[in-house]
């Protein structure tokens, strides 16, 4: 039987992206005007991923106690991971939606470039089908390179940040880019290097140590890092084997706004969500991966541009999938 | 890996910094201590990352105690995201100019412009032309105008 995918919104922009991805996914698409008619769907029907318009909070909330009241929030029938929230603006105007208990994925609306980013989506949505196809290979062309580097001792962090940098600038991406992807890498590397490795009670090892040590990883630690670039996108992805990563932690921290309040320094070496603040401002798409106690893969994605200006603009959405 | 080219002008010391601040990074080391005012240019930092962020505070939230009067010059883009960022970066210190990127589209290239953040403020922060050493140069502000200058915004 043919894969189901629901949309619920009325806004003819999204049943245009959302028929570029169904060609990837090779799925139905059912449309449905509002939160009621879309569950009184999801009731009958086992879809393969929602798409809600959240630009309307109401229309999230409506969403939200209707789904409670009907399976639960936590039913099988509503899992996060299939659960693409629609927004306008990116996700700075949509903080709120993204502490939602429903929060899976999400992706700024698309008027422009319809084709091109809702085939870069479908692409995403397909890799959610399989456990095993996530990571830089499922985004990047086959005619695209893509090399992988084992990082073995911590201290080797910079050194990869830079042979990312160098990179960059060798595949002719500006400077100015090429700086914060690879600050970027280096977030991801830190984060995999030091907050990830956990005991069997899921203790962290190493968020105290201090990131300037030079630390010998033994085989669960080992840290890998993708890249792959082919003329048109570049993906990077950072891979550990712990699956540790605290989903509402990070959904805090990516939705934290460090503008209008002083960021205090803590003592201890852990930040308070900088570096991830720090990756997703790095201008693309920021997809997480998490497999509880076998893995974490953070994949990024951006679109290489001539200029900031474009590469700042760019489509791009944010991803985070929690999975046992 | 950060480089610090420190010398001594009218008034205080002046440090470049170059390259980029991270972990390994050592303000005081590097620095070491001064007489007056420091000048802090940062024109030739490439990146910081989030312990960088924390080193920096640290270093100037300490100076900034100690009653030093600190000042930045020639800020770059990692140094005016982290501005644009967090309300408190600045410890304290007064940003005298800063980098303006630009790219063009006929020559291929990106350069920095440099503005005093008075001219700026002078101006409604708006964004001064620069073109490059092309006669036909189409350089543009190579950010959006608002965004970039948002720490300026009284």
């Amino acid at each position: 039987m043919k894969k189901k995918i629901i949309l619920i919104s009325d806004l003819p922009e999204d049943a245009a992206f959302l028929s570029e991805i169904i060609s990837i996914v090779d799925a139905d698409l059912e449309v449905a005007p509002d939160a009621k008619t879309g569950l009184e769907f999801l009731a009958e029907n086992e879809c393969e991923a929602i798409f809600l318009d959240i630009t309307r909070i109401k229309q999230l909330r409506e969403f939200e106690v209707e789904a409670q009241q009907r399976f639960g929030l936590f039913s099988d029938r509503l899992q996060p991971n299939q659960i693409h929230f629609i927004g306008n603006g990116g996700i700075g105007e949509n903080r709120d939606a993204i502490l939602s208990p429903l929060f899976g994925s999400f992706l700024p609306r698309s008027s422009e470039s319809v084709e091109m980013n809702g085939q870069l989506y479908g692409r995403f949505v397909k890799a959610g089908e399989n456990m095993n196809t996530n990571g830089v290979e499922h985004y990047i062309s086959a005619k695209g390179d893509t090399q992988e580097v084992v990082i073995t001792n911590s201290n080797q962090k910079q050194d990869a940040a830079e042979a990312v940098r160098q990179f960059l600038l060798m595949a002719k991406i500006p400077a100015r880019i090429s700086n914060g992807i690879a600050n970027a890498v280096d977030e991801l590397l830190m984060n995999a290097l030091f907050d990830a490795p956990c005991d069997q009670f899921g203790k962290p090892l190493y968020s105290a140590t201090s990131r300037s040590l030079a630390r010998e990883l033994k085989a669960p630690e080992h840290v890998s890092l993708k890249i792959g670039f082919d003329g048109f996108c570049v993906g990077i992805s950072v891979s550990d084997s712990f699956g540790s990563v605290d989903r509402n932690r990070l959904l805090s921290h990516v939705s934290m706004n460090y503008r209008d309040h002083d960021y205090k320094i803590k003592f201890g070496q852990a930040g308070a969500g900088l570096g991830i603040a720090t990756v997703f401002n790095s201008g693309g798409t920021l997809i997480y991966h998490c497999e509880t106690h076998v893995k974490t893969i953070a994949t990024l994605l951006y679109r290489a541009y001539p200029n900031y200006r474009d590469f700042k603009s760019q489509f791009k959405f944010f991803s985070a999938r929690f999975y046992g | 890996m950060l480089n610090v080219n420190k010398h001594e002008i009218e008034g205080g010391v002046q440090v470049e910094l170059i390259g980029a601040i991270e972990e390994n990074v050592n303000f005081e080391e590097l620095i070491g201590a001064f007489q007056g005012t420091l000048f802090i240019k940062c024109r030739g930092v490439t990146r910081i990352n989030s312990v960088g962020v924390k080193t920096w505070m640290r270093y100037f939230q300490a100076l900034k105690a100690q009653g030093k009067v600190f000042k930045f010059l020639e800020i770059s883009h990692p140094i005016i995201e982290q501005f644009n960022m967090i309300s408190n970066f600045a410890c304290g210190g007064e940003t005298l100019s800063v980098c303006l990127p630009f790219s063009c589209g006929v020559c291929q290239k990106e350069f920095i412009a440099l503005s005093s953040t008075a001219d700026l403020k002078a101006n409604a922060l708006k964004v001064p032309d620069a073109k490059c050493e092309k006669p036909n140069c189409g350089a543009q502000f190579d950010d959006d105008p608002e965004e970039y200058l948002y720490f300026l915004q009284e």
